[in-house]
C-alpha cells in the first residue's frame, strides 16, 4: 500500500526518468544512511517500479523506520519459506513486533540464527527474551479477541496480508490457552486470507 | 502513389527517431540499433565482460544496502505488550468509576437523609454528641450516631483509591469513635454516617 505523498513522489521520479533501479537502489541507500527514511522509500519505491523486485523489502525497512510497521509488513510481503538475508529478516521481526505480532516476530528472530552477524544476533536474543516474559503467563481472553478484531478488519479493508498476519497471531495466542478460546475461528479464517493474498501477488 | 506513401513512411519513422533524422548515412542502422538497446551504446564489450560489470553493480548496491541497513538496526523502542490487556485494564477501570459514582451517589443520598455530613479534612474519632443520626467528620470516618449502613460503601469508594479508609464505630446512644486512616488515602464524599 502506497500512501498519497509517496506515490506522487514516485510518480514525479519515475517521469523525471534518467537513472535505472541500481541507480535508484544506491540512491536509497544514501537516504537511509543518512536517515531520510522517506526519502529512502521513494527511491526504493521507484526501483521496484523499474523492474528491481529485490526493493521491496528495503521499502519495508524504511517504513519500520517511519513508524509504519503494518506497511512495512505489506511491503516484505509473505514470509518465504527457507528464510533471506538475515538482515532484512530483522528488519521484518522489528516490523511484526512494531505491529504487536510477537510471535510473529519470535518466529522470524528464532530463524534468523547464525545466520546474522553478532551483533544482530545480540539484539535477536534479547527481543525474543522480552518476548518470552511477556508470554510467560497464559494470552487472555480479551487479547485474543483483540487480534481476532483485528483481522476482521483488515480483511474487510482488502488487506489480506496483514489480515492474515493478525489471524495467525491470534491462533497462535488461541493456542497458549488451556481452553483454545476461538482458536477453530482463528485458524478457519487464515487459509482464505493467505489464498486470496496469493492469487492477487500472481500477475 | 506507391512511391509517396513510401516517402511518408520515412518521414514518419525519422520524425519519431530524431537521432536518426540528423544521420541518414549508412551508420543509420547501427544508432537504431542503439536507441533500441541502451547497452548496444558500448558496442565493443563482449557480452561475458558486461555481465561481470553488471554482478559488480549489482554486488556493490547490495554492499551500500547492507551498510546502511546494518548502521540502523537498532531495537525496537517499545517494550512487548498485549493489547487485549489494554482493553481489559480499561474495562476494570470504567467499571470501578461507574461503582465507585453509584455508591457516592447512595452515600449522598444516606447523608441528606440522616442528617449532616461535612467530607473534607479527617478530625478523627471525636465522641458524637450523642443525636441519633449525628455527624461526622470527613474521611477518617470520625462520627456520631447510630446510622452505620453507608460505612461499606465509603470503605468501597476508597478501596477503588487504592487506600482503606476507616469504619467508624457507633453505638445507640450517639457516642462513636473515628476509624482509622492509612496514609494517602482519599476522601470519602460525605464519609459514614453513625
Amino acid at each position: 500500500m502506497l500512501d498519497l505523498g509517496t506515490a506522487l513522489l514516485v510518480g514525479l521520479t519515475l517521469a523525471a526518468g534518467g537513472a535505472g533501479p541500481e541507480a535508484q537502489l544506491l540512491a536509497g541507500a544514501e537516504h537511509f544512511r543518512a536517515e531520510r527514511y522517506a526519502d529512502a522509500l521513494v527511491a526504493f519505491r521507484v526501483a521496484e517500479r523499474l523492474g528491481a523486485p529485490d526493493a521491496r523489502p528495503y521499502a519495508g525497512a524504511a517504513l519500520v523506520k517511519l513508524g509504519r510497521a503494518e506497511e512495512a509488513i505489506e511491503a516484505f510481503g509473505e514470509e518465504p519459506a527457507g528464510g533471506r538475508d538475515a538482515l532484512l529478516d530483522y528488519y521484518r521481526a522489528v516490523a511484526c513486533h512494531d505491529a504487536r505480532l510477537y510471535l510473529c516476530a519470535d518466529r522470524i528472530l528464532a530463524g534468523i540464527g547464525d545466520r546474522s552477524g553478532p551483533r544482530i544476533a545480540e539484539q535477536a536474543g534479547r527481543m525474543r527474551a522480552r518476548i518470552a516474559a511477556m508470554l510467560a503467563n497464559e494470552p487472555e481472553t480479551a487479547t485474543v479477541d483483540w487480534y481476532l478484531g483485528r483481522c476482521a478488519a483488515l480483511g474487510k479493508a482488502g488487506r489480506r496480508v496483514l489480515a492474515a498476519a493478525f489471524c495467525r497471531e491470534s491462533a497462535a495466542l488461541a493456542a497458549r490457552r488451556g481452553d483454545r478460546y476461538r482458536l477453530e475461528e482463528a485458524t478457519a479464517a487464515i487459509a482464505p486470507l493467505e489464498n486470496a493474498a496469493a492469487a492477487r501477488e500472481v500477475p | 502513389m506507391k512511391s509517396t506513401m513510401i516517402g511518408m513512411t520515412a518521414a514518419a519513422l525519422l520524425a519519431a527517431a530524431p537521432v536518426l533524422a540528423q544521420d541518414v548515412t549508412p551508420q543509420g542502422d547501427r544508432k537504431q540499433d542503439r536507441v533500441r538497446d541502451p547497452d548496444a551504446a558500448r558496442p565493443h564489450v563482449p557480452q561475458q565482460d558486461r555481465t561481470r560489470e553488471q554482478d559488480a553493480t549489482r554486488a556493490h548496491v547490495h554492499e551500500a544496502l547492507h551498510d546502511a541497513l546494518m548502521e540502523h538496526a537498532g531495537m525496537p523502542e517499545t517494550r512487548p505488550a498485549m493489547p487485549g490487556r489494554d482493553v481489559a485494564r480499561a474495562a476494570s477501570e470504567h467499571g470501578a468509576l461507574v461503582r465507585e459514582a453509584a455508591a457516592t451517589r447512595a452515600a449522598h443520598r444516606h447523608a441528606a437523609q440522616h442528617g449532616a455530613a461535612s467530607g473534607t479534612t479527617g478530625t478523627p474519632g471525636a465522641a458524637g454528641p450523642g443525636a441519633r443520626h449525628g455527624t461526622m467528620s470527613g474521611g477518617d470516618g470520625a462520627g456520631a450516631g447510630d446510622c452505620g449502613e453507608a460505612a461499606g460503601m465509603t470503605r468501597t469508594m476508597e478501596m477503588h483509591r487504592g487506600t482503606m479508609g476507616g469504619d467508624g464505630t457507633g453505638t445507640g446512644d450517639g457516642s462513636g469513635t473515628g476509624g482509622e486512616m492509612t496514609p494517602g488515602g482519599g476522601m470519602g464524599p460525605g464519609g459514614s454516617t453513625r
